[in-house]
């Protein structure tokens, strides 16, 4: 019993930061119905954008958030700019699925040449620390991780429900011809979305250092966590993906737990394959589809 | 916004064809509507009416022929700009965002505009003219019926004040009841000195609350007239009102 629970309040903390990855992940796809296999590498560098300043200039890998925040931003809107809006036609969805899998390529290839391959991780001096409640172990970083993952939440919730560019989002998500007529510049939103989503990758990245030993080629593993997420909490929910990432944390905990670490990846697709062919369009597909 | 007095000629097509691809859908139309008049555009399916409405608000630019606007020729502008110069397109689909409140919806409609005191003044004038905006504020556009969607997406388009509003096919796919309340809101619309370019399917309703009518057949302009005109004309009631018999009196008292 002391096991389970344990392995459940480790799965919600860790969930948690899954769910800040794959609302980036969700509001891109919302947006330009982009599946934006990039998200994984673009965590994998804000990771490593972290560890240099952590390593090089000493400053803190919470802390450097507000540093990366803006870097990946500009990244994300880079990449759709220069490399996503100039795609036409009716594959749009098929052309920018190769498009992002290029660039988590080249991101991956450029870390290789500045980094090289070898495993790497964010060790602050609080690193290991952790406390013990009730007997429990809970560790700094993820309770830290987890707080900080639910404020960026909390952020992205209120650009998208409270500002005006938030209103234009999702207007585009739901009628993007209806929105032009209204004067919004679907090109803008797409390209500040895209900012929007890579930027949720900085927080999310630095925490993933932390946590994790990394090489550039961790995205692989992250990308096919993130999309199992993503599918499973309904494309295009934010609520969806945040509930099916923190089903996932604890589902993937627990069996690690129980089991054996061996399992606990291959449970993510064990439930995708059980939801999927019960809720074919996710847990939350069929209600908010289309709509954030 | 444009500043006109009434009666002055607002809008002119002059020989405007305009298609997609190799194929033209308008061969050269010829249109005028004056401030404040309502200007129905009737016709067969496929015959243009709908890209008429394109070209005026910019989805589509014409090839050749102009669209002149208060005095200005707006042929090759963005729809952005005729947006701000105070055209507004209300399109035959759904035009609502579905998840969005009612309030919301109407807000998008001044997406343009800087100015926040305008916009709430605005908001209130509207919600006086469609009771709906106050009344359903917070439900989802995407619960309302379709009529009632429908006065949402006719008070949206008043946000911006324009002087030209295109309603294209606003009664389609609507309940009779509903249908009676879309046209004596196209009445609203144009007070205040507005002009509404309206196509619509159902020509007999389109033609009794039009000052001005145009026949429309196979990308130009057929034959013009006074709705009432139109209405009365043996032809066009042989072709597109469905009924030879009828009188006009007997006409207008279907329509009600």
């Amino acid at each position: 019993m002391h096991a389970l629970i344990q392995a459940i309040i480790l799965g919600i903390l860790t969930g948690g930061v899954y769910a800040l990855m794959a609302s980036g992940q969700t509001l891109i796809f919302g947006v330009m119905k982009v599946v934006n296999l990039a998200q994984g590498a673009l965590v994998v560098l804000g990771a490593y954008l972290t560890y240099s300043l952590f390593t090089s200039l000493g400053i803190d890998p919470f802390l450097s958030i507000l540093i990366t925040t803006p870097i990946l931003f500009a990244v994300g809107v880079g990449v759709q700019w220069v490399l996503l809006r100039p795609l036409h036609g009716d594959d749009i969805g098929q052309l920018s699925l190769l498009v992002t899998f290029a660039v988590a390529l080249g991101l991956e290839g450029a870390l290789s040449f500045v980094y090289g391959a070898t495993l790497t991780n964010v060790q602050p001096t609080y690193a290991n620390f952790s406390w013990t409640v009730l007997g429990y172990q809970i560790s700094l970083v993820r309770l830290v991780a987890f707080v900080l993952s639910l404020v960026m939440l909390g952020v992205l919730y209120l650009i998208l429900q409270r500002t005006k560019f938030g209103r234009s989002v999702r207007a585009t998500v739901q009628n993007p011809m209806s929105a032009q007529l209204l004067g919004v510049n679907s090109q803008r939103v797409s390209a500040l979305g895209f900012g929007l989503g890579a930027a949720t990758a900085a927080a999310a990245g630095s925490v993933f250092g932390m946590l994790n030993s990394f090489n550039p080629g961790s995205h692989y593993d992250l990308i096919s966590r993130l999309l199992t997420i993503v599918v499973l909490g309904g494309l295009g929910s934010i609520g969806g993906s945040v509930v099916a990432a923190l089903v996932m944390g604890v589902g993937s905990s627990v069996v690690s737990a129980l089991a054996s670490p061996i399992w606990s990846d291959f449970t993510f697709f064990i439930v995708l394959l059980l939801v999927l062919l019960i809720r074919p369009r996710g847990l939350f597909g069929a209600k908010t589809r289309g709509s954030l | 916004m444009v500043e006109i007095s009434p009666g002055e000629l607002l809008l002119e097509l002059s020989g405007v064809t305009a298609g997609y691809g190799a194929g033209l859908i308008l061969k050269g139309v010829n249109l005028t509507a004056t401030r404040g008049e309502i200007i129905c555009l009737i016709g067969p399916n496929g015959a243009g009416k709908s890209t008429v409405l394109k070209t005026v608000s910019g989805l589509l630019q014409p090839q050749s022929g102009t669209v002149t606007f208060a005095g200005e020729d707006i042929s090759r502008m963005s729809s952005r700009d005729r947006l701000a110069r105070g055209i507004v397109h209300v399109p035959q689909d759904r035009s609502l965002f579905p998840a969005m409140t009612v309030w919301e919806n109407v807000m998008m409609g001044a997406f343009i505009l800087k100015d926040q005191a305008l916009v709430r003044r605005r908001l209130d004038e509207v919600a006086a003219l469609f009771p709906i905006v106050a009344k359903r504020r917070s439900s989802a556009a995407g619960s309302l019926s379709g009529g009632e969607q429908k006065q949402v997406e006719l008070a949206r388009s008043l946000m911006l004040d324009p002087a030209l509003i295109l309603l294209d096919e606003p009664s389609i796919g609507l309940d009779p009841r509903s249908r009676t309340s879309v046209f004596a809101s196209i009445s609203t619309l144009a007070n205040d000195g507005r002009t509404v370019l309206l196509v619509e399917q159902n020509a007999r309703s389109g033609l009794a609350v039009a000052h001005q009518a145009a026949v429309l057949e196979a990308g130009v302009v057929a034959l013009t007239g006074t709705g009432e005109a139109l209405l009365t004309d043996p032809e066009v009631a042989r072709l597109y009102l469905g009924a030879s018999a009828a009188g006009p009196a007997e006409t207008l008292a279907k329509v009600v």
